[in-house]
């Protein structure tokens, strides 16, 4: 599909036509955080607000307790990330270098997982987790990562650990190196790309999340972002009742919230979209 | 001395992969089986579960509230997930050529699914709103009556399918890959033997991509039928039940009237029904998706 001049000025307008669409709720959502009351309610609504005003982005933090929110939110996604891409890294490793007996049929297991609706293993998960009195802890979000990563990212990984050349391992067998500086030393350090390709996807999932934290947790003291972002929404259960909240603060913490993703999403889309193509099977 | 070091290296394997054989008998295996057995259970995490046969499955067959959770759910995926496939397709076309400026073209499509889900129900919420809302400008731009998106029933469910338009980025970025994973020389041929565009899309673009349609549907039809957080989001399964999704269904029986056995017994039934679709899928894909440097 090689592209002549006449196709590239159809395609303008409609990759523009597109472009619009696609940015308009999100242009809207930081206009309006910027909005006095007046602009607010105004009939018809206004795109722009007639005067940009930024006191919602002070006034959001007396409502509920965001800072405790962002550094649980932080937590959490600290070690997940070290979680997910070292055990992910790990089993990988041994998917793709080792031999062992029944490998292939386990790695059919680790795969066959992805199709498991959570579901099913929600509720026993739930109570396994209570038991231990880890409700209303960040623990039940964070533990698990540590066992695997996810099916997916051991997958990405394994294709990555699968192209390097064995030479390597021999080399350095005969050099007296042992499995787990292999792993470790001349490894992991070749796969860099594919652990950034988890690290920011474990990253995304992670500060989204929303069905973990709102199953495990229901003490402020406990919430993450993206809890305390459904919670602050009026008309939510446990939310701000309407009228004790305006529509700009809560467009400006949803701003705020969105902030990070996008940030991260511009500093490594090239990498990410690579990654996509990889785990799907297809050469990027 | 080969055997003891093949010996070394399946230990070092078992080692190495223990992370996920422990996480899925922990996570996985166990709770799958404990959940088989909670669904022929009265459970409300207080007090032991008790066996009472197979009634949840029996009141479920009954249960008026459960079949229009699964007819809505079946309804939302059947639309949403060819629509969004459908999108992102045309937007990966669009996409596919080498234009200046077609990289931020890419990103900005991207865009929406990187959003939060509670960010992104908070705003669609907004943007619903009658009053002070923009989809009804848009409406009105184009000389049409006012909706009544998430304040009705009967239009909660075609509002939903919208906004999940919004994020057809994701389909599009795989649907990319897959373009790019065409070999170019099978076009130069074509047009060498003078095909029309539309011979070389039908007869080539199409079957070598064909893979990606077939993981897109996969992947579209499992999340698609565990929707959850959007919903909860915005309309949290209402109004008057018309967004009770299965999964939000399953999330409120467990979590808010602690009825844990019969949620039990609908996530079995979430999963059977996954599975024989996924199955379905797979059986009919040896008749269309092509895979290269297959012998047939």
């Amino acid at each position: 599909m090689r592209t002549s001049g006449k196709s590239a000025l159809l395609a303008y307008p409609l990759l523009a036509a597109f472009a619009i669409v696609f940015l308009f709720p999100l242009i809207w959502m930081v206009a309006r955080s910027f909005m006095g009351l007046d602009d607010l309610y105004k009939v018809p609504p206004i795109v722009f607000p007639t005067k940009w005003m930024a006191n919602s982005y002070s006034e959001i933090w007396s409502l509920k307790p965001f800072p405790t929110y962002i550094r649980n939110t932080g937590i959490v996604v600290l070690c997940s990330v070290i979680g997910a891409t070292l055990s992910s890294a790990l089993c990988a490793f041994g998917f793709a270098r080792l031999r062992f007996p029944y490998r292939n049929l386990i790695f059919g297991i680790v795969l066959s997982t992805m199709m498991l609706p959570g579901a099913v293993t929600m509720i026993p998960v739930y109570v396994l987790f209570s038991k231990l009195h880890w409700t209303n802890t960040l623990l039940p979000l964070i533990v698990p990562t540590f066992f695997g990563g996810g099916a997916f990212n051991i997958f990405l990984l394994r294709q990555f650990f699968a192209t390097l050349p064995p030479d390597f391992d021999e080399a350095a067998k005969i050099d007296g190196a042992n499995l787990w500086n292999i792993f470790w030393r001349i490894s992991l350090p070749l796969c860099l790309p594919g652990l950034t390709v988890v690290a920011i996807g474990t990253f995304m999932s992670t500060w989204n999340d929303f069905m973990g934290p709102l199953i495990y947790l229901s003490k402020e003291q406990s919430f993450t972002l993206a809890l305390g972002l459904y919670a602050l929404s009026p008309g939510e259960a446990g939310g701000s009742t309407i009228g004790t909240i305006t529509t700009a603060q809560l467009m400006a913490a949803c701003s705020l919230a969105i902030v990070p993703v996008i940030l991260v999403f511009f500093f490594a889309q090239k990498k990410l979209i690579s990654g996509t193509a990889i785990s799907t099977g297809i050469k990027g | 001395m080969k055997s003891r070091k093949s010996v070394r290296e399946a230990i070092a394997g078992y080692l190495f992969t223990s992370p996920v054989t422990i996480g899925i008998l922990l996570f996985t295996a166990w709770p799958v089986l404990q959940s088989l057995y909670y669904s022929f259970t009265k459970f409300n995490i207080i007090k032991s579960p008790v066996w009472i046969g197979t009634d949840n499955y029996e009141k479920m067959a009954h249960d008026p509230e459960f079949w229009q959770s699964l007819r809505i759910t079946a309804v939302y995926t059947g639309i949403s997930v060819p629509a969004s496939l459908l999108i992102g397709f045309l937007l990966a076309l669009l996409l596919h050529r080498q234009l200046p400026g077609i990289g931020l073209f890419r990103t900005i499509f991207y865009l929406p699914v990187v959003v939060p889900v509670v960010a992104l129900g908070i705003l669609w919420k907004q943007l619903y709103s009658p009053t002070f809302g923009f989809a009804n400008e848009l409406l009105k731009m184009f000389g049409l009556p006012p909706y009544t998106w998430f304040s009705q029933p009967e239009s909660v469910i075609p509002s939903l399918i919208i906004m999940g338009l919004w994020q057809a980025g994701g389909s599009m970025i795989i649907w990319l890959a897959g373009f790019q994973g065409i070999p170019a020389h099978l076009y130069e041929a074509a047009i060498v033997d003078g095909a029309s565009r539309f011979r070389r899309f039908w007869n080539i673009t199409i079957p070598m991509i064909s893979p990606v349609i077939f993981f897109n549907l996969i992947m579209g039809f499992i999340g698609s039928f565990q929707v959850f957080g959007q919903v909860m989001a915005t309309t949290a399964g209402g109004p008057l039940n018309a967004s009770n999704f299965l999964m939000v269904m399953i999330y409120k029986k467990a979590f808010r009237t602690l009825d844990m056995g019969y949620a039990s017994a609908l996530g079995w039934v979430l999963f059977v029904i996954v599975l024989l679709l996924t199955a379905f899928i797979f059986r009919s894909s040896r008749s269309w998706v092509h895979y290269e440097g297959e012998v047939r």
